[in-house]
Protein backbone atom coordinates (compact mmCIF):
# COMPACT_ATOMS: atom_id res chain seq x y z
CA UNK A 1 0.00 0.00 0.00
CA UNK A 2 1.17 3.50 -0.79
CA UNK A 3 1.11 6.04 2.03
CA UNK A 4 -0.23 9.59 1.36
CA UNK A 5 3.29 11.00 0.91
CA UNK A 6 4.10 8.36 -1.68
CA UNK A 7 0.81 8.97 -3.48
CA UNK A 8 1.73 12.64 -3.77
CA UNK A 9 5.32 11.96 -4.78
CA UNK A 10 4.38 9.54 -7.57
CA UNK A 11 1.33 11.59 -8.66
CA UNK A 12 2.38 11.83 -12.33
CA UNK A 13 2.68 8.05 -12.51
CA UNK A 14 -0.65 7.57 -10.75
CA UNK A 15 -2.44 9.82 -13.24
CA UNK A 16 -1.80 7.37 -16.09
CA UNK A 17 -4.17 4.43 -16.46
CA UNK A 18 -1.26 2.23 -17.59
CA UNK A 19 0.40 2.64 -14.18
CA UNK A 20 -2.10 4.06 -11.65
CA UNK A 21 -2.05 3.19 -7.98
CA UNK A 22 -1.86 -0.56 -8.59
CA UNK A 23 1.14 -0.13 -10.93
CA UNK A 24 2.93 2.09 -8.44
CA UNK A 25 2.31 -0.54 -5.76
CA UNK A 26 3.85 -3.13 -8.07
CA UNK A 27 6.94 -0.94 -8.37
CA UNK A 28 7.05 -0.51 -4.59
CA UNK A 29 6.93 -4.25 -3.96
CA UNK A 30 9.46 -5.08 -6.69
CA UNK A 31 13.22 -5.42 -6.57
CA UNK A 32 15.95 -4.82 -9.16
CA UNK A 33 19.64 -5.72 -9.01
CA UNK A 34 21.97 -3.49 -11.02
CA UNK A 35 25.34 -5.09 -11.75
CA UNK A 36 28.02 -2.49 -12.28
CA UNK A 37 27.72 1.15 -11.25
CA UNK A 38 29.36 2.60 -14.34
CA UNK A 39 28.18 4.55 -17.36
CA UNK A 40 25.09 2.37 -17.82
CA UNK A 41 24.41 1.61 -14.17
CA UNK A 42 24.31 5.25 -13.02
CA UNK A 43 21.45 6.52 -15.22
CA UNK A 44 19.55 3.23 -14.89
CA UNK A 45 19.78 3.44 -11.09
CA UNK A 46 18.69 7.07 -10.97
CA UNK A 47 15.48 6.40 -12.91
CA UNK A 48 14.69 3.17 -11.06
CA UNK A 49 15.11 4.95 -7.72
CA UNK A 50 13.09 7.97 -8.82
CA UNK A 51 10.33 5.70 -10.18
CA UNK A 52 9.91 4.12 -6.75
CA UNK A 53 11.24 0.59 -7.24
CA UNK A 54 10.93 -0.63 -3.64
CA UNK A 55 14.23 -2.45 -3.33
CA UNK A 56 17.33 -1.77 -5.41
CA UNK A 57 20.58 -3.71 -5.16
CA UNK A 58 23.85 -2.22 -6.43
CA UNK A 59 26.95 -4.32 -6.82
CA UNK A 60 30.39 -3.00 -7.81
CA UNK A 61 33.79 -3.77 -6.31
CA UNK A 62 35.50 -0.73 -7.79
CA UNK A 63 36.23 2.78 -6.54
CA UNK A 64 35.20 6.05 -8.18
CA UNK A 65 37.93 7.27 -10.55
CA UNK A 66 38.18 10.79 -11.90
CA UNK A 67 38.00 9.45 -15.47
CA UNK A 68 34.57 7.93 -14.64
CA UNK A 69 32.96 11.30 -13.99
CA UNK A 70 32.27 12.32 -17.61
CA UNK A 71 29.63 9.58 -17.81
CA UNK A 72 28.97 8.19 -14.33
CA UNK A 73 26.58 10.89 -13.27
CA UNK A 74 25.75 9.58 -9.80
CA UNK A 75 29.17 10.64 -8.51
CA UNK A 76 30.66 13.98 -7.56
CA UNK A 77 34.27 15.11 -7.81
CA UNK A 78 34.82 14.84 -4.07
CA UNK A 79 33.77 11.17 -4.15
CA UNK A 80 36.84 10.08 -6.14
CA UNK A 81 38.40 7.16 -4.25
CA UNK A 82 35.16 6.07 -2.58
CA UNK A 83 33.44 2.75 -3.12
CA UNK A 84 31.08 3.07 -6.10
CA UNK A 85 28.43 0.87 -4.52
CA UNK A 86 28.42 2.84 -1.26
CA UNK A 87 28.54 6.26 -2.96
CA UNK A 88 25.68 5.20 -5.26
CA UNK A 89 23.63 3.96 -2.34
CA UNK A 90 24.09 7.20 -0.39
CA UNK A 91 23.17 9.38 -3.37
CA UNK A 92 20.13 7.30 -4.37
CA UNK A 93 18.87 7.21 -0.80
CA UNK A 94 18.96 11.02 -0.75
CA UNK A 95 17.09 11.12 -4.06
CA UNK A 96 14.35 8.86 -2.74
CA UNK A 97 14.05 8.10 0.98
CA UNK A 98 10.94 5.96 0.36
CA UNK A 99 12.88 3.04 -1.09
CA UNK A 100 15.42 0.56 0.22
CA UNK A 101 18.88 0.39 -1.34
CA UNK A 102 21.36 -2.35 -0.65
CA UNK A 103 25.02 -1.84 -1.58
CA UNK A 104 27.37 -4.75 -2.27
CA UNK A 105 30.90 -3.39 -2.57
CA UNK A 106 32.48 -6.60 -3.75
CA UNK A 107 32.97 -8.47 -7.01
CA UNK A 108 30.20 -10.56 -8.50
CA UNK A 109 31.51 -14.12 -8.81
CA UNK A 110 30.17 -17.57 -9.64
CA UNK A 111 30.22 -18.26 -5.90
CA UNK A 112 27.93 -15.40 -4.87
CA UNK A 113 25.83 -14.77 -8.01
CA UNK A 114 23.06 -17.35 -7.59
CA UNK A 115 22.28 -16.42 -3.99
CA UNK A 116 22.32 -12.71 -4.79
CA UNK A 117 20.16 -13.03 -7.94
CA UNK A 118 17.56 -15.09 -6.08
CA UNK A 119 16.80 -12.07 -3.85
CA UNK A 120 15.73 -9.84 -6.78
CA UNK A 121 12.96 -9.83 -9.43
CA UNK A 122 14.84 -8.25 -12.35
CA UNK A 123 18.58 -8.16 -13.15
CA UNK A 124 20.26 -5.32 -15.07
CA UNK A 125 23.56 -6.08 -16.81
CA UNK A 126 25.51 -2.82 -16.68
CA UNK A 127 28.93 -4.47 -16.56
CA UNK A 128 31.94 -3.64 -18.68
CA UNK A 129 33.48 -6.98 -19.68
CA UNK A 130 32.58 -10.21 -21.48
CA UNK A 131 33.52 -12.53 -18.66
CA UNK A 132 31.00 -10.98 -16.26
CA UNK A 133 28.35 -10.70 -19.00
CA UNK A 134 28.42 -14.47 -19.65
CA UNK A 135 28.42 -15.10 -15.90
CA UNK A 136 25.41 -12.78 -15.42
CA UNK A 137 23.57 -14.40 -18.34
CA UNK A 138 24.09 -17.92 -17.02
CA UNK A 139 23.15 -16.97 -13.46
CA UNK A 140 19.94 -15.36 -14.78
CA UNK A 141 19.05 -18.58 -16.60
CA UNK A 142 19.77 -20.68 -13.50
CA UNK A 143 17.74 -18.42 -11.19
CA UNK A 144 15.04 -17.78 -13.85
CA UNK A 145 15.30 -14.00 -13.73
CA UNK A 146 14.68 -11.61 -16.62
CA UNK A 147 17.89 -9.86 -17.64
CA UNK A 148 18.02 -6.38 -19.14
CA UNK A 149 21.17 -6.11 -21.25
CA UNK A 150 22.96 -2.97 -22.38
CA UNK A 151 26.38 -2.41 -23.88
CA UNK A 152 28.29 0.49 -25.43
CA UNK A 153 31.22 1.04 -27.81
CA UNK A 154 32.35 4.57 -28.64
CA UNK A 155 29.20 6.08 -30.24
CA UNK A 156 27.14 2.88 -30.56
CA UNK A 157 24.96 0.99 -28.10
CA UNK A 158 23.04 -2.29 -27.87
CA UNK A 159 19.99 -3.04 -25.70
CA UNK A 160 17.88 -6.16 -25.28
CA UNK A 161 15.95 -8.19 -22.72
CA UNK A 162 17.09 -11.76 -22.21
CA UNK A 163 15.65 -14.75 -20.44
CA UNK A 164 12.16 -13.24 -20.42
CA UNK A 165 9.18 -15.60 -20.82
CA UNK A 166 11.03 -18.22 -22.86
CA UNK A 167 12.81 -15.60 -24.96
CA UNK A 168 16.43 -15.81 -26.09
CA UNK A 169 19.49 -15.32 -23.88
CA UNK A 170 22.77 -13.47 -24.39
CA UNK A 171 24.31 -16.75 -25.55
CA UNK A 172 21.64 -17.06 -28.27
CA UNK A 173 22.87 -13.72 -29.64
CA UNK A 174 26.60 -14.20 -29.06
CA UNK A 175 27.34 -17.91 -28.49
CA UNK A 176 31.12 -17.52 -28.65
CA UNK A 177 32.97 -15.05 -26.49
CA UNK A 178 34.77 -12.39 -28.46
CA UNK A 179 38.51 -12.00 -28.08
CA UNK A 180 40.60 -8.87 -28.30
CA UNK A 181 37.72 -6.41 -28.24
CA UNK A 182 38.87 -3.16 -26.69
CA UNK A 183 37.01 -1.74 -23.67
CA UNK A 184 35.77 1.82 -22.96
CA UNK A 185 38.93 2.30 -20.95
CA UNK A 186 40.98 1.64 -24.08
CA UNK A 187 38.93 3.23 -26.89
CA UNK A 188 36.75 5.75 -25.07
CA UNK A 189 33.01 6.22 -25.09
CA UNK A 190 30.59 9.12 -25.53
CA UNK A 191 29.29 9.95 -22.05
CA UNK A 192 25.73 10.75 -23.08
CA UNK A 193 25.45 7.49 -25.07
CA UNK A 194 25.77 5.63 -21.76
CA UNK A 195 22.91 7.78 -20.48
CA UNK A 196 20.72 6.86 -23.46
CA UNK A 197 21.40 3.12 -23.29
CA UNK A 198 21.26 2.92 -19.46
CA UNK A 199 17.96 4.80 -19.48
CA UNK A 200 16.55 2.39 -22.08
CA UNK A 201 17.54 -0.44 -19.73
CA UNK A 202 15.64 1.22 -16.86
CA UNK A 203 12.64 1.63 -19.17
CA UNK A 204 12.58 -2.10 -19.98
CA UNK A 205 12.96 -3.06 -16.30
CA UNK A 206 10.02 -0.81 -15.35
CA UNK A 207 7.83 -2.29 -18.16
CA UNK A 208 8.67 -5.82 -17.01
CA UNK A 209 7.64 -4.99 -13.43
CA UNK A 210 4.48 -3.14 -14.51
CA UNK A 211 3.54 -5.73 -17.13
CA UNK A 212 2.86 -3.07 -19.77
CA UNK A 213 3.95 -2.43 -23.37
CA UNK A 214 6.06 -4.65 -25.59
CA UNK A 215 9.17 -5.92 -23.90
CA UNK A 216 12.40 -5.78 -25.94
CA UNK A 217 12.72 -9.57 -25.81
CA UNK A 218 13.68 -11.49 -28.96
CA UNK A 219 14.92 -8.21 -30.42
CA UNK A 220 18.20 -6.34 -30.21
CA UNK A 221 18.13 -2.59 -30.54
CA UNK A 222 21.27 -0.99 -31.93
CA UNK A 223 21.56 2.75 -31.49
CA UNK A 224 24.09 4.85 -33.40
CA UNK A 225 24.36 8.22 -31.71
CA UNK A 226 26.36 9.90 -34.50
CA UNK A 227 23.71 9.17 -37.13
CA UNK A 228 20.75 9.33 -34.70
CA UNK A 229 19.70 5.95 -36.13
CA UNK A 230 18.25 2.86 -34.52
CA UNK A 231 18.12 -0.63 -35.95
CA UNK A 232 15.98 -3.41 -34.57
CA UNK A 233 17.18 -7.00 -35.18
CA UNK A 234 15.24 -10.17 -34.42
CA UNK A 235 17.01 -12.79 -32.27
CA UNK A 236 15.82 -16.38 -32.00
CA UNK A 237 15.98 -18.48 -28.87
CA UNK A 238 18.50 -21.33 -29.08
CA UNK A 239 17.00 -24.03 -26.84
CA UNK A 240 20.09 -26.22 -26.98
CA UNK A 241 22.33 -23.48 -25.65
CA UNK A 242 19.95 -22.63 -22.80
CA UNK A 243 19.38 -26.27 -21.92
CA UNK A 244 23.12 -26.82 -21.68
CA UNK A 245 23.45 -24.03 -19.10
CA UNK A 246 20.61 -25.54 -17.07
CA UNK A 247 22.22 -28.97 -17.16
CA UNK A 248 25.59 -27.69 -16.03
CA UNK A 249 24.17 -25.94 -12.95
CA UNK A 250 26.31 -28.14 -10.70
CA UNK A 251 29.54 -26.89 -12.28
CA UNK A 252 28.49 -23.22 -12.49
CA UNK A 253 30.36 -22.26 -9.34
CA UNK A 254 33.65 -23.67 -10.57
CA UNK A 255 33.44 -22.62 -14.23
CA UNK A 256 36.28 -20.28 -15.21
CA UNK A 257 34.56 -17.43 -17.07
CA UNK A 258 37.82 -15.51 -17.50
CA UNK A 259 39.44 -18.47 -19.21
CA UNK A 260 36.30 -18.99 -21.34
CA UNK A 261 36.63 -15.41 -22.55
CA UNK A 262 40.37 -15.74 -23.17
CA UNK A 263 41.38 -13.54 -20.26
CA UNK A 264 44.66 -14.59 -18.76
CA UNK A 265 45.15 -14.27 -15.05
CA UNK A 266 46.89 -11.00 -14.32
CA UNK A 267 49.89 -12.03 -12.27
CA UNK A 268 51.64 -8.67 -12.42
CA UNK A 269 51.58 -6.64 -9.22
CA UNK A 270 50.94 -9.73 -7.14
CA UNK A 271 53.02 -11.23 -4.33
CA UNK A 272 52.75 -14.82 -3.11
CA UNK A 273 52.39 -15.67 0.57
CA UNK A 274 55.88 -17.20 0.70
CA UNK A 275 57.55 -14.16 -0.90
CA UNK A 276 55.58 -11.94 1.47
CA UNK A 277 56.85 -13.89 4.50
CA UNK A 278 60.45 -13.54 3.25
CA UNK A 279 60.02 -9.80 2.71
CA UNK A 280 58.58 -9.46 6.20
CA UNK A 281 61.60 -11.22 7.71
CA UNK A 282 63.95 -8.89 5.87
CA UNK A 283 61.87 -5.91 6.89
CA UNK A 284 62.12 -4.65 3.30
CA UNK A 285 58.48 -3.68 2.76
CA UNK A 286 55.67 -1.57 4.11
CA UNK A 287 52.28 -3.19 4.59
CA UNK A 288 48.98 -1.45 3.83
CA UNK A 289 45.96 -3.19 5.38
CA UNK A 290 42.75 -2.03 3.64
CA UNK A 291 40.34 -3.94 5.87
CA UNK A 292 37.79 -2.29 8.14
CA UNK A 293 38.95 -1.68 11.72
CA UNK A 294 36.62 -4.32 13.17
CA UNK A 295 37.92 -7.16 11.02
CA UNK A 296 39.76 -10.13 12.52
CA UNK A 297 42.56 -11.09 12.88
CA UNK A 298 43.77 -7.65 13.98
CA UNK A 299 47.47 -8.28 13.15
CA UNK A 300 48.63 -6.25 16.16
CA UNK A 301 52.25 -7.38 15.84
CA UNK A 302 52.46 -6.47 12.17
CA UNK A 303 53.62 -2.94 11.48
CA UNK A 304 51.16 -1.65 8.89
CA UNK A 305 49.19 1.34 7.63
CA UNK A 306 45.59 0.58 8.60
CA UNK A 307 43.13 2.65 6.56
CA UNK A 308 40.03 1.01 5.06
CA UNK A 309 39.66 0.87 1.27
CA UNK A 310 36.77 3.35 1.55
CA UNK A 311 39.24 6.01 2.79
CA UNK A 312 42.15 5.17 0.48
CA UNK A 313 42.79 8.85 -0.29
CA UNK A 314 43.70 9.35 3.37
CA UNK A 315 46.32 6.62 3.09
CA UNK A 316 48.32 8.25 0.29
CA UNK A 317 50.45 10.47 2.52
CA UNK A 318 51.22 7.61 4.92
CA UNK A 319 52.64 5.45 2.12
CA UNK A 320 56.26 5.83 1.11
CA UNK A 321 57.16 5.57 -2.57
CA UNK A 322 60.73 4.66 -1.62
CA UNK A 323 59.79 1.27 -0.22
CA UNK A 324 57.83 -1.61 -1.75
CA UNK A 325 54.19 -1.57 -0.59
CA UNK A 326 52.28 -4.82 -0.05
CA UNK A 327 48.52 -4.26 0.15
CA UNK A 328 46.57 -6.84 2.11
CA UNK A 329 42.95 -7.68 2.97
CA UNK A 330 41.02 -10.78 3.97
CA UNK A 331 41.08 -12.65 0.64
CA UNK A 332 43.03 -10.48 -1.81
CA UNK A 333 40.08 -8.87 -3.57
CA UNK A 334 39.77 -5.41 -1.98
CA UNK A 335 43.56 -5.14 -1.84
CA UNK A 336 43.65 -5.78 -5.62
CA UNK A 337 41.23 -2.87 -6.11
CA UNK A 338 43.51 -0.72 -3.93
CA UNK A 339 46.65 -1.69 -5.89
CA UNK A 340 44.99 -0.84 -9.21
CA UNK A 341 43.83 2.47 -7.77
CA UNK A 342 47.22 3.43 -6.34
CA UNK A 343 48.88 2.70 -9.69
CA UNK A 344 46.33 4.35 -11.98
CA UNK A 345 45.38 7.36 -9.85
CA UNK A 346 48.55 8.11 -7.93
CA UNK A 347 51.25 6.58 -10.15
CA UNK A 348 52.69 4.33 -7.46
CA UNK A 349 55.31 2.11 -9.08
CA UNK A 350 56.27 -0.37 -6.41
CA UNK A 351 52.99 -1.69 -5.04
CA UNK A 352 51.76 -5.30 -5.02
CA UNK A 353 48.75 -7.29 -3.88
CA UNK A 354 49.05 -10.18 -1.43
CA UNK A 355 47.48 -12.99 -3.49
CA UNK A 356 44.72 -14.74 -1.57
CA UNK A 357 45.04 -12.30 1.34
CA UNK A 358 45.25 -13.07 5.03
CA UNK A 359 43.08 -16.18 4.60
CA UNK A 360 45.74 -17.90 2.53
CA UNK A 361 48.46 -16.81 4.99
CA UNK A 362 46.49 -18.53 7.74
CA UNK A 363 46.11 -21.66 5.62
CA UNK A 364 49.88 -21.94 5.40
CA UNK A 365 50.00 -21.88 9.21
CA UNK A 366 51.54 -18.42 9.45
CA UNK A 367 51.02 -16.88 12.89
CA UNK A 368 50.48 -13.11 12.77
CA UNK A 369 50.40 -12.86 16.56
CA UNK A 370 54.01 -13.45 17.35
CA UNK B 1 21.08 -9.19 -56.70
CA UNK B 2 22.24 -6.25 -54.63
CA UNK B 3 23.09 -6.56 -50.98
CA UNK B 4 23.04 -3.46 -48.84
CA UNK B 5 25.67 -4.26 -46.23
CA UNK B 6 25.90 -2.36 -42.94
CA UNK B 7 28.88 -2.56 -40.61
CA UNK B 8 28.73 -1.91 -36.86
CA UNK B 9 31.13 -1.26 -34.00
CA UNK B 10 34.74 -2.24 -34.61
CA UNK B 11 33.75 -4.08 -37.82
CA UNK B 12 33.00 -0.69 -39.39
CA UNK B 13 36.47 0.43 -38.26
CA UNK B 14 38.12 -2.64 -39.79
CA UNK B 15 36.47 -2.16 -43.21
CA UNK B 16 36.67 1.64 -42.91
CA UNK B 17 33.06 2.28 -43.94
CA UNK B 18 29.62 2.08 -42.36
CA UNK B 19 27.67 0.71 -45.29
CA UNK B 20 28.02 -0.20 -48.95
CA UNK B 21 26.18 -1.97 -51.74
CA UNK B 22 27.68 -5.23 -52.98
CA UNK B 23 26.41 -6.95 -56.11
CA UNK B 24 26.33 -10.72 -56.67
CA UNK B 25 25.38 -12.40 -59.94
CA UNK B 26 23.58 -15.31 -58.35
CA UNK B 27 22.34 -16.71 -55.05
CA UNK B 28 25.08 -17.37 -52.47
CA UNK B 29 25.37 -19.17 -49.16
CA UNK B 30 26.11 -17.29 -45.95
CA UNK B 31 29.51 -19.03 -45.82
CA UNK B 32 30.43 -17.88 -49.34
CA UNK B 33 29.31 -14.36 -48.54
CA UNK B 34 31.59 -14.37 -45.49
CA UNK B 35 34.62 -15.74 -47.35
CA UNK B 36 34.12 -13.28 -50.23
CA UNK B 37 34.01 -10.48 -47.70
CA UNK B 38 37.27 -11.65 -46.11
CA UNK B 39 38.90 -11.61 -49.58
CA UNK B 40 37.82 -7.99 -49.91
CA UNK B 41 38.69 -7.09 -46.30
CA UNK B 42 41.47 -9.35 -44.93
CA UNK B 43 41.11 -7.52 -41.58
CA UNK B 44 37.88 -9.48 -41.04
CA UNK B 45 39.78 -12.79 -41.01
CA UNK B 46 39.49 -13.49 -37.29
CA UNK B 47 36.78 -11.00 -36.47
CA UNK B 48 33.88 -12.10 -34.28
CA UNK B 49 30.45 -10.96 -35.53
CA UNK B 50 26.90 -12.12 -36.12
CA UNK B 51 25.04 -11.59 -39.37
CA UNK B 52 21.49 -10.34 -39.75
CA UNK B 53 19.65 -10.61 -43.07
CA UNK B 54 16.69 -8.27 -43.41
CA UNK B 55 16.83 -7.49 -39.68
CA UNK B 56 16.88 -11.12 -38.58
CA UNK B 57 19.90 -12.92 -37.14
CA UNK B 58 20.88 -15.90 -39.29
CA UNK B 59 23.37 -18.75 -38.87
CA UNK B 60 24.44 -22.03 -40.45
CA UNK B 61 23.29 -22.95 -43.95
CA UNK B 62 21.41 -19.79 -44.75
CA UNK B 63 21.09 -18.96 -48.46
CA UNK B 64 21.05 -15.36 -49.65
CA UNK B 65 18.91 -15.35 -52.81
CA UNK B 66 17.48 -11.87 -53.23
CA UNK B 67 18.17 -8.17 -52.68
CA UNK B 68 18.44 -7.63 -48.95
CA UNK B 69 19.83 -5.66 -46.04
CA UNK B 70 22.75 -7.32 -44.32
CA UNK B 71 24.16 -6.26 -40.96
CA UNK B 72 27.51 -7.34 -39.52
CA UNK B 73 27.19 -7.10 -35.79
CA UNK B 74 30.17 -7.47 -33.44
CA UNK B 75 29.79 -8.01 -29.71
CA UNK B 76 31.09 -5.32 -27.41
CA UNK B 77 31.06 -5.23 -23.66
CA UNK B 78 31.55 -1.60 -22.62
CA UNK B 79 29.46 -0.19 -19.83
Amino acid sequence: MLNPKEKYRYDRHLRMDEIGESGQEKLKSSSVLVIGVGGLGCPALMYLAAAGVGKIGVIDFDLVHETNLHRQILFTTDEVGKSKAIAARDRLQKMNPFIEIEAFSYKLTNQNALELFSKFDVIIDATDNFSTRYLVNDASILTEKPLVYGSVYKFEGQVSVFNYKNGPSYRCLFPDPARNIPSCEEVGVLGVLCGIIGTKQANEALKIILGIGNILSGRLEIYKSLNAESLMLKIKRNDEVIQLIRETKASFETFDYDLFCGIEKDSSNEISTSDFVNDLKQNSIQVYDVRENWEEPKLVYLDSVKIPLEKIEEAIQSLSRAKKIVVICQNGSRSKTAVDYLISKHNFENVVNLTGGISSMEKTGFNFNS
Amino acid sequence: MILNVQYFGMIAEKVKCESEKIEFEKSISLATFKSDLIKKYPALQNANYQIAVDQELVTGNFQIDKDCEIALLPPFAGG
